[in-house]
């Protein structure tokens, strides 16, 4: 059982996650955070648990209140938050939530009860820190942009959370062709390397040979032609003996 | 209009660096793929025009603008065996 005050500590808590094993440890910790509590807000936690919002939050997110939410961190990595849980039961179409392809959602069954519907995991990437931490905020790796994707699978009535690694999902081209492209160089020992803030290049591919005279393919964050600039990316992946 | 595909290779550039890519795709060259290998630049295209004789021109035309300048330009096998007979 969860006491009053328990219940208002979480409440008040923003959780930020910034790898997969943060991400599973809240999720590992809510769970047996208690039975269903109804916040002041409307959001059910659930067993679960909610990993979200205090009533504070609210005022950050009135843009974006039926979004997903994301946030840079002090020391300007991409860090994530999940910002809205909705009800059980509740349906993804209902609520008109637009899902971008590159976005992962953890789903659970809807029906069986008490459980939690969705999460909503997102990342913004921006250069200025957006809010305030309440409490410091987990300690980042090294590694710049490291982004989660959450996804929760069912099998033989078991959830299954699967984590997959975030430097992956920085990678997605919002083109299909262009993605799959990329995958196809990765497969063959190529490097990619996502470009800084620039206007067109999206990122480089670059093959194994890790020298100057080595391949580079730069590639384009919207290419007229994502068929013919995927195929060309393909070509140039067949083409190179390094 | 058709989409004709070749490959255009830089002179004096050995490398293709993301400014050079930037500097293409804001002069209208964001129908290549600006690469670079063995200390050559080149770009391969997909460019849509009436003709071949068009489609390199305006390409060229694109490349410059972006101050780079044209040393060669390649044809696929498939690209050259989809033209017209020369008329000699």
């Amino acid at each position: 059982m969860t006491s009053r005050a328990t219940s208002r500590a979480t409440r008040s808590r923003t959780v930020y996650v910034n790898s997969d094993r943060d991400l599973a440890a809240e999720l590992g910790a809510r769970k047996t955070a208690g039975p269903a509590t109804r916040f002041n807000s409307g959001i059910r936690r659930t067993t679960c648990g909610t990993l979200l919002p205090a009533n504070a939050d609210h005022s950050l997110d009135t843009t974006t209140s039926n979004r997903a939410y994301g946030l840079r961190t002090e020391n300007h990595q991409t860090a994530f938050r999940i910002v809205r849980v909705l009800k059980p039961g509740c349906s993804l179409r209902a609520t008109r939530i637009r899902i971008p392809s590159w976005l992962r959602i953890a789903t659970q069954d809807a029906r069986s009860p008490g459980s939690m519907t969705f999460a909503i995991v997102r990342y913004r990437q921006s250069s200025q820190p957006l809010i305030e931490t309440e409490r410091p905020l987990l300690r980042l790796p090294p590694v710049p942009a490291v982004a989660v994707g959450l996804g929760v699978t069912r099998s033989a009535g078991v959830y299954n959370w699967r984590l997959k690694r975030a430097a992956l999902m920085a990678k997605q081209h919002p083109n299909k062709h262009i993605r799959e492209a990329i995958q196809y160089a990765e497969q063959r020992g190529w490097r990619f390397e996502k470009a800084g803030p620039r206007a067109h290049v999206y990122g480089s591919l670059l093959c194994p040979l890790r020298e100057r005279e080595g391949h580079v393919v730069r590639v384009f964050s919207t290419p007229r032609n994502p068929q013919g600039h995927a195929q060309y990316i393909r070509r140039e992946v067949d083409k190179c003996q390094h | 209009m058709k989409t004709y595909r070749f490959t255009m290779y830089f002179r004096g550039l050995d490398y293709m660096s993301e400014e050079t890519a930037e500097a293409l795709y804001a002069a209208g060259c964001d129908d290549c793929t600006p690469a670079s290998s063995e200390g050559q630049a080149y770009a391969g295209f997909d460019r849509e025009a009436t003709s071949l004789e068009t489609a390199i021109a305006t390409a060229a035309a694109d490349v410059r603008k972006a101050g780079l300048d044209v040393a060669s330009v390649m044809l696929d096998d498939d690209q050259v065996a989809g033209l017209e007979p020369l008329r000699v």
